[in-house]
């Protein structure tokens, strides 16, 4: 049902500033991939060549096998859900989500079928006779999602579908979109701003800056093995800091903050020891405990807590060296710092990533 | 602190006087509209109404207007030239607003111009250049006859040609701006959406842009048919003896005949029948975006 997609070298120019810049994508059928960016960094025109809409400069678009960077929109048929929903004002919504099948001559009787099928599968079973306007934001939504998947098109398009709902509807659609492509198997391509919704939702994520995919991978991948110190910035929160690569034990590395300090042991990566780095850590990978506690760690001060409910976010200065924030769960049988306590932090290495710098 | 305070109090209360009895700043503007429009209204009703001598009112000018066909034709005349001029205005209209509401800032900046530079023209000064434009030896023929269009110079003053030729030009402004002002307002993402569905540009012009922007149509064609029934200026310089509308009827009622009840009446006629267009095309298009006072 899904239908695979390969994007191979998209670019796209207005005047001298690039909107898109070289984007390679190879994409399975059925799998759901986000592009998560900063506003201005190319997703939306990214999409609008895939639906079509934007001509690019250089590149080519393969849907299922066939190429269809030249097409006009109307023959791809790829289902698009446009961020402000674009549901025709002068149609009910039972004519709005026909208007597919209309454009492809589908019969009536078919048509009244397929359009209060796609209607209960959003749930909004008896609402076609509604006006767009007399729709909530949410309703809208779920009409524009019927539109788009009434003609079972093998590839959907979303530009930030949740932008304009509020937080709790945004959670409730969430689920309904990951209920609907489970259901219907089809292939999802899903502009966001948002980390959360990317990762939430995405078998896979592609993170765009300036018109490029910086790195494309599961949400794992991108959280514990960020490409380069940009995605690791984007995504999550993170302790970064710049020094040299150093051997830390028989086989494992380390880095030397620039700052001075102790080395900071960190999963071995493919780089050269001597070699300039920037350490990364997760603020939840690290564990605290008293200074006169058994065992191996860095000595550390503590600086700041902030209680944020289920953590508390505390600011550490290791001895000599560098700030760390991590964060540790508010649970009894965790330790409780207090500001300027002398403590204990440790981590597996593991758990730190050396990125080049 | 204080101070600033204390000097604010004095316009204030001013202000508030004025809030206060709003009623006289109302009643200026209703005794000036009175003065201007309802006096000179109830004359006109007066005067159609007139019974002769003393004997208070009567019907003889309304069975005149209904019982001759001169008035008639003269009716029919000014119908059928204002429904010729709104449908050539429609036509060349809409493409044109259409492509001012949907082409870059620069085109868009000239296509305005273009509409909008004669709009503030006297209709009067446009007619005559329409004079010396469509004349047997006017520009048009030449170039007609020139370019070998045309063996000799066709008739295209003093007849309906020449009529419709000049009341497109005047009036078109009033098609183009409400089309405009809606398809500049309309989503370009819907158009968009209706291609995503499977739509070809020219179903979604159809489905889409076209039905949508009806009220702009309407409004423009309300706009075009009421000033085309009640046009004088330009049938009265361009047109032939055939081209008798109501407003040349007026005219030559009261100014040759000196029949001023009957003039009333004509006028009055042609008051009713604007005011019926105007009710036509509100209830399609709403009285506020004919009237020019509803932004959408
Ligand atoms: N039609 C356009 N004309 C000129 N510049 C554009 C146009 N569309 C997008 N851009 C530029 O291209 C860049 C990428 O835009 P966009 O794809 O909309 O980013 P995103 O959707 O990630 O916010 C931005 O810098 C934007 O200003
Ligand atoms: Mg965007």
């Amino acid at each position: 049902m899904g239908a695979s997609l390969q994007i191979n070298g998209l670019g796209k120019s207005y005047g001298p500033s690039q909107a898109v810049a070289s984007v390679s994508l190879d994409i399975a059928a059925g799998e759901f991939v986000s592009l998560l960016g900063a506003s201005g960094s190319g997703k939306t025109t990214t999409l609008m060549m895939i639906a079509g809409f934007t001509p690019p400069d250089a590149g080519e678009i393969v849907l299922d096998g066939q190429p269809i960077t030249h097409l006009p929109p109307e023959r791809r048929g790829i289902g698009v859900v446009f961020q402000n929903y674009a549901l025709f004002p002068h149609m009910n919504v039972a004519r709005n989500v026909g208007f597919p099948l209309k454009m492809r001559r589908v019969s009536a009787a078919d048509t009244a079928r397929r359009v209060a099928e796609a209607l209960a599968r959003v749930g909004l079973a008896g609402l076609g006779e509604r006006l767009p306007a007399q729709l909530s934001g949410g309703q809208q939504q779920r009409v524009a999602l019927a539109r788009a998947l009434v003609y079972e098109p093998g590839l959907l398009l979303m530009d930030e579908p949740l932008g304009a709902l509020d937080r709790s509807l945004r959670e409730t659609m969430k689920t309904e979109i990951r209920r609907l492509h489970r259901q219907l198997g089809i292939t999802i391509v899903y502009v966001t701003h948002d980390q959360e919704e990317a990762l939430t939702l995405s078998d896979r994520i592609a993170l765009m800056d300036r018109g490029r995919i910086v790195q494309i991978g599961s949400a794992s991948d991108l959280y514990e093995r960020p490409a380069n110190a940009f995605v690791a910035g984007f995504i999550g929160e993170s302790t970064m800091i710049g020094g040299k690569v150093v051997r830390d034990g028989e086989a494992g590395q380390a880095l030397l903050p620039a700052t001075g300090g102790p080395p900071l042991p960190a999963r071995p990566g493919g780089l050269r020891e001597g070699a300039e780095a920037t350490f990364l850590l997760r603020p939840e990978k690290a564990s605290l405990s008293a200074a006169d506690a058994p065992g191996s760690g860095l000595r550390a001060t503590v600086q700041d807590i902030v209680y944020v409910g289920e953590i508390s976010r505390l600011t550490l200065r290791l001895d000599g060296g560098p700030e760390l924030t991590i964060k540790q769960p508010n649970r009894a049988d965790a330790y409780q710092a207090k500001i300027g306590e002398a403590v204990k932090i440790g981590w597996a290495p593991d758990d730190a990533v050396l990125l080049a710098a | 602190m204080t101070l600033v305070a204390a000097s604010a109090v004095p316009s204030v209360k001013a202000a508030r006087a004025w809030r206060a009895r709003p009623g006289l700043m109302i009643a200026g503007a209703l005794a000036f509209c009175a003065i201007v429009y309802l006096l000179p209204m109830l004359s006109l009703f007066g005067w159609a109404f007139q019974g002769q001598g003393s004997s208070g009112a009567s019907l003889a000018q309304l069975s005149r207007l209904i019982g001759d066909d001169t008035y008639h034709y003269a009716f029919f005349t000014t119908f059928k030239i204002a429904a010729i001029t709104t449908l050539i205005c429609a036509l060349i209209g809409y493409p044109y607003a259409y492509l001012m509401a949907t082409t870059g800032p620069r085109l868009a900046m000239l296509l305005t111009a273009a509409v909008m530079i004669p709009f503030w023209t006297s209709v009067l000064a446009r007619s005559l250049a329409w004079m010396i434009l469509l004349g047997r030896k006017g520009v048009v023929n030449e170039w007609l006859t020139g370019l070998g269009l045309l063996e000799r110079p066709a008739a295209l003053l003093f007849n309906s040609i020449g009529v419709q030729i000049g009341m497109v030009h005047v009036l078109l402004p009033f098609m183009v701006l409400p089309i405009w002002s809606i398809l500049s307002r309309l989503d370009p993402g819907l158009p968009r959406a209706a291609r995503s569905l499977g739509a070809s540009p020219a179903a979604a012009f159809i489905h889409v842009t076209l039905p949508l922007s009806l009220p702009g149509l309407a409004a423009g064609a309300t706009l075009v048919f009421m000033f085309a029934i009640g046009f004088y200026i330009t049938p009265a310089l361009l047109g032939g003896p055939n081209d008798l509308t109501i407003a040349s009827l007026i005219e030559m009622v009261v100014r040759d005949l000196l029949d001023w009840p009957f003039g009333a009446m004509l006028s009055l006629a042609l008051l009713g029948l604007v005011a019926l267009v105007f009710a036509c095309g509100a209830a399609f298009a709403g009285a506020g975006r004919i009237a020019g006072m509803e932004g959408r």
